[in-house]
């Protein structure tokens, strides 16, 4: 049986009404997620493609929902629970011993995404099946950078687990070339990545972890009821304007990120959804480094983060 | 709909020549050199943006379409209105005139639809002023990518409505005009007419299909299927972000806001009908509550309220695909539509 | 320079008033915002400063263990070591934010740590990364 059967298989057993899976996109290689019935459960697939991470879809779903989940997946989840945002008893989780995700993005540039029909992952190549014939790549090549330095690999909770659990990285080796740069490099690096952001927002709202229903980096965060006056209207303290420019983006990814210290399940949707490319994910883990090293915080103890309070001396 | 109100077909004559050597790099330089503002593709990494380019050398050309569409030009992201303190100063309309180079033929066309949106009825000042300016220098596609379908929307993506119109045949440098403004920048070049072999290869190229997606759009059906809870279920996984609506060449939405309070300016910015605040209402009502709503507005606005217009507001760029995080595809939901 | 302090009610608004009533000298460039509690200080706030034009934002409170809503000074601290080291990671001088615990008994203390603080300041010059422009 391969994996695809086995979580065919594994979900059918779940007996859940609601199946959150991947299914094949039309017209692409790539999977994306989607809420099946038992009576869809063929169409269901998993792919090296399938890079979304479904924690935020099952905020939306109530009673029993049997969820496929990578080992970042997992983690959202378990925060979500976590915060109180998911039932554990809801949920059947067939978690997955991930070797990690294709870059999409770097995937089109070496091969043309209209031709290949499939990809799977045989050792350490990529297999596509093309249009015509087969192509091996080695998987190394394509492999999203995020999930080198993936360090909860086998999902931290699940019902029922497909391969074989795999150890993390610990490290934060990705972070050593900035931490390097001089100050004003850095300053220069960051706003010449800051300038291409177009507040789209995507980074925020693709996040499983930001769920507020009103963010504090909206234009106007406004507390709006029929009993407000004008005056509320207008004193109502506006943080981040919608101008974009690199200072402004600049002061929106910083809100955004000290908002995941502690939380950050380190899947990399910001960066995958982002559609100019931002390196969203360096500033996530720089917190989490922060917060490894300076608070002696694991992100798998049950106390939130910032409920932990006895971390610091005076 | 109205069958055609494109340029091309009001003008009888249209030049076409033939150019040796690197006439995009060579429009940059010489639109440079007389002032414009111009707009053209830069590399960044992997992929291509627009951007004001102050060089030739910082345009680069290889890209079948940039991230970001040239709406840029003629409608920015951000531009202030008005300054203010205890007296209001209005900030005059630039003078400078602005090109844009290496346009696609989508892009083209979504200007065109701009100019209906901003230019019929209520004339908006600000994109007039710049609009009026605007020159367009096109590429023609070689192939499409892989989300592209402009082809069902009577685009040809091989002659773009533009000013000035490149395209590189055979090792060849063809370059037309399809408008006064556009003969008139050409007459700036070392040009010759093309030949009768060479006008022969370039119909060729002109009339060439490409094979490419096909969206079907029923009106009918759209029409009916307002209330369907199809849209629920297309909108289970959206994520209420802005990319398709801050990508797309043809959306239009913005927002007028003060930055400052006893001094400042007032700023008009993008905005997008997927955010929960686009409709917020200050009575606390909110039309457009739930996201399936909201997106079920996006795919209305285009292909039906649009109509008003004479126009499907879409031009089949496929950058709305290509970039939705949740694999919204705009072809399968419009022609799924149930 | 432009000086921004959010000072908690309790402790640091006092002290600085004490700092007053003592006639102790400390520099103009100090402006004072008094905020409930330490704890209740938003990065956001912080970054919002500079936004505007703030050269240094300080977060005064109480001493810990002192919180008059008993642990709101933490959750400050937290903030302030997370938002410092990202402003460092990318590039922004983090000396221009400072984090003072200061008792209403303690005015000399704030007067000097004010002083030294603009020194501080000064020494790196006016705040121009994050400063708005129209």
């Amino acid at each position: 049986m391969n994996e695809v059967e086995k979580i065919r298989e594994e979900l059918k057993k779940s007996g859940a009404e609601r199946i959150v899976a991947f299914v094949k996109k039309e017209n692409e290689p790539r999977e994306v997620l989607a809420v099946l019935s038992q009576k869809d459960i063929d169409k269901v697939t998993f792919s090296p493609l399938s890079v979304n991470n479904p924690a935020k879809l099952l905020m939306q779903l109530n009673g029993k929902v049997a969820v496929v989940a990578k080992g970042c997946d997992a983690m959202a989840i378990r925060q979500l629970i976590k915060e109180g945002k998911l039932k554990r008893e809801n949920l059947f989780i067939v978690g997955i011993s991930c070797r990690g995700v294709i870059d999409y993005r770097k995937l089109s540039k070496i091969e043309k995404l209209s031709e290949i029909r499939e990809v799977r992952l045989e050792g350490e190549e990529v297999v596509l099946k093309m249009r015509n014939g087969e192509k091996r790549i080695p998987f190394a090549e394509v492999i999203e950078e995020n999930c080198l330095y993936c360090e909860h690999p086998t999902p931290v909770i699940y019902d029922v687990l497909i391969g074989e659990a795999r150890e993390g990285r610990k490290d934060f080796s990705d972070l050593e070339k900035l931490e390097k740069m001089s100050r004003e490099e850095r300053w220069e690096y960051w706003i010449s990545q800051f300038e291409r952001c177009i507040r789209c927002h995507a980074c925020r709202s693709v996040c499983p972890l930001c769920y507020c229903e009103e963010c504090i980096v909206d234009p106007s965060n406004l507390a709006i009821s029929p009993m407000s006056t004008a005056e509320d209207k207008a004193s109502y303290p506006r943080l981040l304007g919608k101008t974009v420019n690199a200072k402004d983006n600049a002061i929106y990814h910083i809100i955004r990120v000290l908002h995941h210290a502690g939380r950050c399940s380190g899947c990399g949707e910001c960066e995958r959804a982002c559609p100019m490319e931002l390196p969203l994910r360096k500033l996530e883990r720089k917190l989490e480094k922060v917060v490894k090293e300076v608070f002696g915080y694991d992100l798998n103890e049950d106390i939130p983060f910032f409920s932990k309070l006895d971390m610091l001396g005076d | 709909m109205r069958t055609s109100h494109s340029s091309q077909s009001l003008i009888c004559w249209v030049i076409k020549m033939i150019y040796e050597g690197d006439f995009l790099k060579d429009a940059i330089s010489n639109l440079l050199a007389r002032g414009y503002k111009v707009f053209a593709p830069v590399k960044l990494g992997d992929f291509h943006l627009f951007r004001e380019v102050k060089s030739a050398e910082e345009a680069d050309f290889g890209y079948i379409l940039p991230r970001n569409s040239a709406k840029i030009a003629v409608f920015p992201e951000n531009e202030v209105l008005i300054k203010y303190s205890s007296w209001i100063d209005e900030i005059p309309f630039e003078e400078t005139r602005i090109a844009i180079v290496g346009i696609k033929a989508c892009d083209a066309k979504a200007i065109k639809l701009l100019d209906e949106h901003f230019l019929e009825g209520f004339v908006d000042p600000y994109y007039k002023s710049r609009r009026e300016k605007l020159l367009t220098v096109a590429i023609t596609c070689e192939e499409p990518g892989i989300n592209c379908f402009c082809q069902s929307f009577g685009i040809n993506p091989r002659k773009p409505e533009a000013d000035v119109v490149f395209s590189r045949i055979g090792g060849k440098t063809f370059v037309n005009a399809y408008s006064d403004a556009g003969k008139d920048f050409l007459s700036e070049f070392n040009l010759r007419n093309e030949g009768e072999e060479e006008a022969r290869l370039r119909q060729n190229f002109e009339r060439e299909t490409l094979e490419m997606r096909k969206i079907e759009i029923d009106v009918e059906k759209l029409k009916k299927s307002f209330e369907s809870s199809y849209w629920k279920e297309v909108a289970v996984n959206c994520k209420s972000c802005g990319v398709c609506t801050y990508l797309c060449p043809t959306c239009f939405c913005f927002d007028i806001y003060d930055e400052g309070e006893k001094k400042g300016v007032r700023i008009r910015a993008w905005d997008s009908c997927q955010f929960p605040l686009h409709t917020l209402e200050s009575s606390s009502h909110n039309p457009r509550a739930e996201k399936w709503q909201r997106l079920r507005n996006r795919f209305y606005d285009k292909f039906y309220y649009a109509l008003r217009k004479g126009d499907y507001y879409c031009v089949g760029c496929g950058r709305c695909i290509d970039f939705c995080p949740a694999g919204i595809d705009i072809v399968s939901v419009i022609s799924g539509v149930r | 320079m432009k000086i921004v302090v959010f000072a908690c009610n309790w402790c640091s608004y006092a002290g600085a008033d004490l700092a007053g009533v003592s006639r102790l000298k400390y520099p103009e460039d100090v402006k004072i915002i008094r905020v409930m509690c330490s704890g209740m200080v938003n990065p956001a706030w912080i970054l919002r400063a500079f936004r505007q034009g703030a050269d240094g934002v300080v977060i005064a409170g109480c001493h810990p263990g002192d919180c008059h809503y008993m642990v709101g000074n933490y959750y400050a601290k937290k903030r302030y070591i997370l938002l410092k080291e990202l402003l460092n990671f990318i590039g922004f001088e983090d000396e221009r934010l400072k984090l003072l615990w200061a008792s209403a008994s303690e005015g000399k203390k704030f007067a000097e740590e004010m002083a030294a603080f603009k020194n501080v300041v000064e020494n790196l010059g006016e705040q121009e990364k994050l400063r708005w422009k129209e």
